[in-house]
Parts: structure tokens; sequence; C-alpha cells
């Protein structure tokens, strides 16, 4: 990003901050906190702390930063050092993101740019650069409705699994936008709050539906049918076991509806005992929400703050007080419709506020703010004054 | 404390119960008693306690005289303790729990449930419905589950492979007992510790001296052979790969080799070098992690290799059968399998199989 777009955006932020500073959230027990920020010359700032909302919101008002972060850990001196921090727990946090969720859209607007020969092409990005051979590939994405529909899908399984396997309240888990690609969910006070990464590794694996195995159906190596239909669950099941019947009852597609114990007799009848774990293996990760493991287990992260704004697209890390109907691209949109005259170097098609924009290819042209942030922000135009 | 009527019988079993103490501090004994000739028996019952945990790792549950029962035990402590022997605390603990193992399978559910409750402070709940396919007598709280399973590196006991609701997992007994089995292990173990042994009188020492004698020393860890790349686990073999064809490895990929490779012993240069063939390789950076992983920066804690299991949940584990039953990539090759050696897991697998 050149200096003056850098400027530009750090402007149009603090006058943003300006205005809307008590909508910034503060996170329960602050003090303990760590704090962390980016500018927009791209320099990490951590291991900052404040007492009370007016230091940190002094702060953010003063850097207006690209982006600001806290940490999910609460910890006894959360401005030293991480080894002298003195972790005292976490919130238990999961991050859901677009851009590891397979969207078929993906390949109308991701961008790659090989870093070695320059040759850039609209899809997703190959390992290898067809051109040069080289392997030093950028890649330029997006989030469009779509995938942003599929991040919500994940999100409310993910919700789902709290609250019926984890008991977890509704009004207990916090959903936020992240600004660009997804989702993030945080349960502060919990049973879960001084689990080690060990534990938050299993959570893991159960909320994405990894691991799981044929046993837990009642089928073993050495199964013979006898009895297995008794052992087989039924979609109303609990837990995995009724996850599972459930994915293969809705999958089936023959004239006479079988109930789900027969259909998983009928598959391992196929299929044997190696392709039965194969497909139930399947049947798990597609139940399961994806969600990035390392956000989860590191119980040194830090997230976005809610309530900031995104330095890539000028969109908010927005509460979803209802998940289903929230929409994104309105719902956390911070800029408005003030006209400004921007040099774009390439867009995809995009949309804000229900309006279209784009796709665009060096030319200039005049956007309202909201757009032209997004774009400034993605490195994918400059301010032209 | 417990609330409900606990018996000499009871005690026996579960002499480390507060309950037991009281038991025997009613008694008002001090080692001049215990070294008269009635003692004998409660002498002879504390070096078969220690002998037993020596020869077979396992103490065996004789409560049909409760009072020997309940005061061998202390005793058993301290001479393991006087041994001055660390493998024979080891050990000792071990086998004892073992035997409060056994004992539990066969306890009544509300015993079970106070123990639980008291010792271990897990609000164990008795279930009666019926729940998947087979009986589950309890349900605990998932955290509480967690903790202790996630010592356990079998698929079975994931937290995705358990009967789960509403906050709790349901747990057959034996499943709920072989959860804590390592708590009872460091109860005794801690009690141990804390244990200053007083002047023990002459007829002790000989004891102690043949309980010592007997002890097997733990076996001696050869000098490591440097590992050579061929003896590399499948994960850390699959990391290489993608750094030697030049393709980008992902972040866990990088960790992954970092810490294995720190941790048998290769240096910063050698593994700088590997990385240099890297696409994105940055020198500068490249040698900060990699020096911060050794312990050579920051915090100066040498990171240690992360799991099997962790590797599982980043999608990094390419499992062969010559893994067999690892649980850190850095066990790879060298691992003498001391799961079935202990003669406790190996009943506990049986039993497995069976229900």
């Amino acid at each position: 990003m050149d200096k003056k777009t850098a400027a530009f955006l750090k402007k149009k932020f603090k006058e943003y901050y300006y205005k809307y500073i008590e909508q910034i959230e503060v996170p329960p027990r602050i003090e303990e906190r760590e704090f962390g920020y980016m500018t927009f010359d791209r320099i990490m700032i951590r291991h900052l702390s404040f007492q009370n909302s007016g230091d940190m919101q002094a702060l953010i008002l003063k850097e207006s930063p690209n982006s600001v972060y806290y940490s999910t850990s609460f910890y006894e001196k959360p401005s030293q050092p991480m080894h002298e921090k003195g972790w005292k727990g976490g919130d238990l946090a999961f991050d859901i993101d677009a851009d590891t969720l397979s969207s078929p859209c993906r390949k109308d607007h991701d961008k790659w740019i090989c870093r070695i020969c320059g040759v850039q092409k609209v899809g997703i990005k190959p390992k290898k650069c067809p051109s040069c051979k080289g392997t030093r590939i950028h890649e330029v994405n997006i989030a469009c409705g779509t995938c942003l529909d599929a991040a919500k899908n994940e999100a409310i399984k993910l919700q789902d699994i709290l609250i019926n396997d984890f008991g977890i309240q509704k009004t207990n888990i916090d959903i936020f936008f992240s600004g660009s690609m997804g989702y993030h969910l945080s349960i502060t006070n919990s049973d879960f709050a001084g689990a080690n990464q060990a534990v938050r590794s299993d959570i893991v694996d159960y909320v994405s539906g990894q691991a799981f195995i044929p046993e837990s159906l009642g089928v073993s190596r050495k199964s013979n049918y006898e009895n297995m239909i008794d052992r087989f669950p039924s979609k109303s099941e609990k837990g995995w076991r009724g996850r599972i019947a459930r994915y293969f009852k809705a999958q089936q597609n023959s004239e006479e509806p079988l109930d789900a114990p027969a259909i998983l007799i009928e598959i391992y009848r196929k299929a044997g005992y190696r392709k039965f774990r194969l497909a139930i293996e399947e049947a798990a990760k597609k139940s399961g929400a994806t969600v990035d493991p390392s956000v989860t287990t590191d119980i040194h992260r830090i997230l976005r703050l809610p309530g900031t704004l995104h330095g890539k697209t000028g969109l908010l890390k927005k509460r979803c007080r209802n998940l289903e109907s929230f929409s994104p691209l309105e719902d956390a949109v911070a800029f408005g419709h003030d006209p400004i005259k921007i040099l774009v170097d390439h867009s995809p098609k995009f949309s804000l506020m229900g309006e279209q924009f784009g796709p665009f290819k060096s030319e200039g042209i005049e956007l309202p703010m909201m757009a032209a942030i997004y774009l400034l922000g993605q490195d994918m135009a400059t301010v032209d004054e | 404390m417990i609330t409900i009527d606990l018996g000499e019988e009871d005690l026996a079993k579960y002499p480390f119960l507060d309950e037991a103490g009281e038991y025997i501090k009613a008694r008002d004994l001090n080692l001049v008693d215990i070294s008269q000739p009635d003692f004998n028996r409660v002498i002879g019952r504390a070096r078969k306690r220690v002998l037993q945990a020596i020869r077979s790792r396992e103490v065996s549950g004789e409560i049909d005289k409760p009072e020997i029962e309940i005061l061998s035990f202390p005793i058993a402590l301290m001479l393991v303790k006087a041994t001055n022997l660390e493998h024979l605390v080891s050990r000792y603990s071990y086998a004892e729990a073992i035997r409060v193992e056994k004992l539990l399978e066969d306890e009544r559910e509300d015993l079970i449930v106070e123990i639980f409750r008291n010792i271990l402070k897990i609000n164990v709940i008795l279930v009666t419905s019926e729940t998947g396919f087979s009986k589950l007598n309890y349900k605990i709280p998932i955290i509480d589950y967690l903790r202790r399973a996630t010592r356990f590196h079998e698929l079975q006991w994931k937290l995705i492979n358990r009967i789960v609701d509403e906050g709790y997992v349901y747990l057959k007994s034996h499943e709920l007992i072989r959860l804590i089995r390592q708590e009872i292990e460091d109860k005794i173990r801690d009690r141990l510790k804390e244990m200053v042994v007083p002047q023990l009188p002459q007829s002790f020492i000989k004891t102690i001296q043949e309980l010592s004698t007997l002890s097997p020393p733990p076996p001696k860890l050869s000098d490591r052979m440097k590992i050579t790349p061929d003896k590399y686990p499948p994960c850390v073999k699959a990391a290489l790969d993608l750094l030697k064809k030049g393709e980008n490895l992902p972040h866990y990929g990088r960790f992954l080799l970092t810490t294995y490779l720190v941790n048998i012993g290769d240096s910063v240069d050698e593994i700088m070098s590997l990385y240099s063939r890297s696409p994105d390789f940055n020198e500068r950076i490249t040698k900060y992690q990699v020096e911060h992983i050794a312990g050579l920066r920051g915090g100066r804690v040498k990171y240690t290799c992360p799991s099997c299991r962790t590797l599982i949940t980043h999608s990094f584990c390419f499992k062969t059968k010559e893994c067999n039953e690892i649980r850190n990539p850095l066990q790879f090759g060298r691992k003498m399998n001391l799961g079935s050696k202990r003669k406790g897991n190996k009943k506990w697998t049986k039993k497995q199989q069976h229900s």
C-alpha cells in the first residue's frame, strides 16, 4: 500500500472512531486482557493493557489503527512478555473463515499473482505457476455473499453443537461477523475458561467432526450383522450418533424410504468395514462445523476487537444478535455514500448495501466511500488526489 | 467428607480417604507400638504390598482383615519412602492405583459417586436411561471428562466418540473408573513426596534394605543414536517432502518439523539449511523462529514436539502401521510399548473388547 493511500485510510478510520467510539465493545475483564494493534504501515504492536474502557478508547482514537486486537485469554500481567504474563484462563473462541470453505464461486472472484514472473489470473491459486513453475504465489481473495453465506452456515452448525451437546446457553455465545471473511464465536463465562490446549483441541475435533470412528456406532472390524441394527443410531439420538444418522437419512434418495439404521446397514453390507469407515468419516466432517483449529487451541491468540474496523475492508467486526437474519455486507458496513475518485488496479464484482460494483480493471472511477475503502484496504486500488 | 456411612471394609479398600486417617488417628499408635510382635501381621502385609508392587505392578485387594489392611497402608508408604528410591515411589503409587481401580469396578454406585464428588471434586450423576446402544450408568460434566480423557491416546476416548448431551458425557462404570486411575496414583505419589520418615526402629531397617535390593532400577536409556532421516516418523517425512519439492509447508507442518528436529538434537544451522529451499524463505525471520523454538530466545523454553492428537486436529497426521500407537512423533521407532507391559492396561483392553 502506498503512503498516500495509507494516510487516507488512517484519516477515514479516525473520523469514524471519533463519531462511533462508544460502539466499540469492552471485553469483560478488560484489565486482564492483552491488547494489540496493527498500523497502516503494517507494524504490529502487542502486549498492551488497559485498566478501563476509557484508556482503550483513547488509544484507538489516537492511533486509528488498521486493526485492533484483544486476547481471548486473561492474564495476571497482560502487558509483560508472553512467558511472564501468567495465564489465568481464556474464552473458548472459534473462527470460521470463508477462505477455508471451497465455495464454487471462488473461482470467479479469487485471484492470484505469481511473485516470480508476475503472471496474474482470476481463479483458485494453483500450487505452481503454470507459466514459470514457481511456487511463490500471492493470493487475493474477497468473500462474496455466497462465500459469507457458506461461512454463516458453518456458524449455525457450530452454534447448534454448542447449545445441544455442550449445554451452553444461546445467550452466552457471542457471535460476530469478523469484518472480512467469516465469523467469530466466543464463550466467555463457562466451565471451559481454564481448559488447556489438549482439551481445546479435543473440543475442536468434536465440533468439526474429526476422528469419529465406526465403533461409536457399534461396529468394529469383527462385527457381524446380528444385532447391528439395534446398535445403529436413530435420527433422534443425541450427539454425534444422531448427527450421523440424520446425515445419511438426508442423503437418501431411494423411492422406498428407510430409517437411519437400515440405511447404515445397507452401506455396511455394500462397503465392508474399511469403506464404511471412510463413509462415516466423510459424513462426520460434513456434519461438523469447519473451524480454524489454531484459533481455538492457541491460548495466546489475539482476535479482532468487536466494534472496530477491519483494515482490509473497512467493514466492522459486528455482533450478530440474530445470526440467521444477519447480512454482513449490509449490517457491517461502516462508511457511507460520499463519492470519492480512486484508481482501481483490478477488482472482481462485489456488493455492499445491496449495490453492485465492478468488475474494474485499471481505471479511475468515482465510488461511494464504503466501496472505495473496501478496495483501497485490499490493495486493489490507490487514492487519486 | 463422605456423607454416607463407611464401614471398616470400605476404609480397607480406600485407605487414602480422610476417614481412614481418622480411624488410624483414633488408635493413637506410635512407632514403639507398631514394633511390637502384635503388629507383625500388619508389618507383613505392608511389606507384601510393596513386594507386590515391585513384582507384579499391582497390589492385591485383601479386605477380609480390614484392620490389617487399613493400618498396613501408611506403613507401606513409610517403607517405600524410607528406601529413598524415586522409581519405587512411582511404581508403588501405580500399583496401589490399580488395586483401587479394580475394587471400584465392583463397588456400589452410591459410594462411587461419593468418592468422585468428595475426593476428586467431580460431579458424577447416576443415570438410569439407556443412551446409545449400551447401558451407561453415569454422566459427568464435559470439562471434567476432557481434563482426564485427553491423557489417553486411543480414539475411543475422544469426546466425539462418546455420548454427549447438554454438557454431560455419559459413561459406563469401568470407563468412569479408568478415567481417574492417574489421579489416585498422583494422590498416593503426592502423599509419599510430602511424607517425612521418622527415625525407624531396627526391625524396619532389614525390610527396607530387602525392598531396596529387590526393586529393579528403571531401564537405562541407551545413549541416543543420531536419528537419521529414514527413521523419521511419517508426519515429519511428509513435512520434509513438501520442503524438498519447494512447496509451501503449512504453518503447523513447520512447527512440527522444527520442534521435532530441535528435540532430536539437530542444530539451528542444520534446521535453517532445510528451510532455505522454501519458496518464501526469509533468513532473518526463520532464524528468529527456529531459535525461539529451540529455547535460545524469548522465554528460553525449548518447545516440545506437538502430540499425535494435536497433529490430527491440525490435519497433519500421516499415520502408518509403524506408528504403533505412539502419542508423540518423538516416540516413533523407539517406543517399547509401555502400555501393554502394564498389567492393568492389558486387562483393561480385554475388558473393553468384551463390553
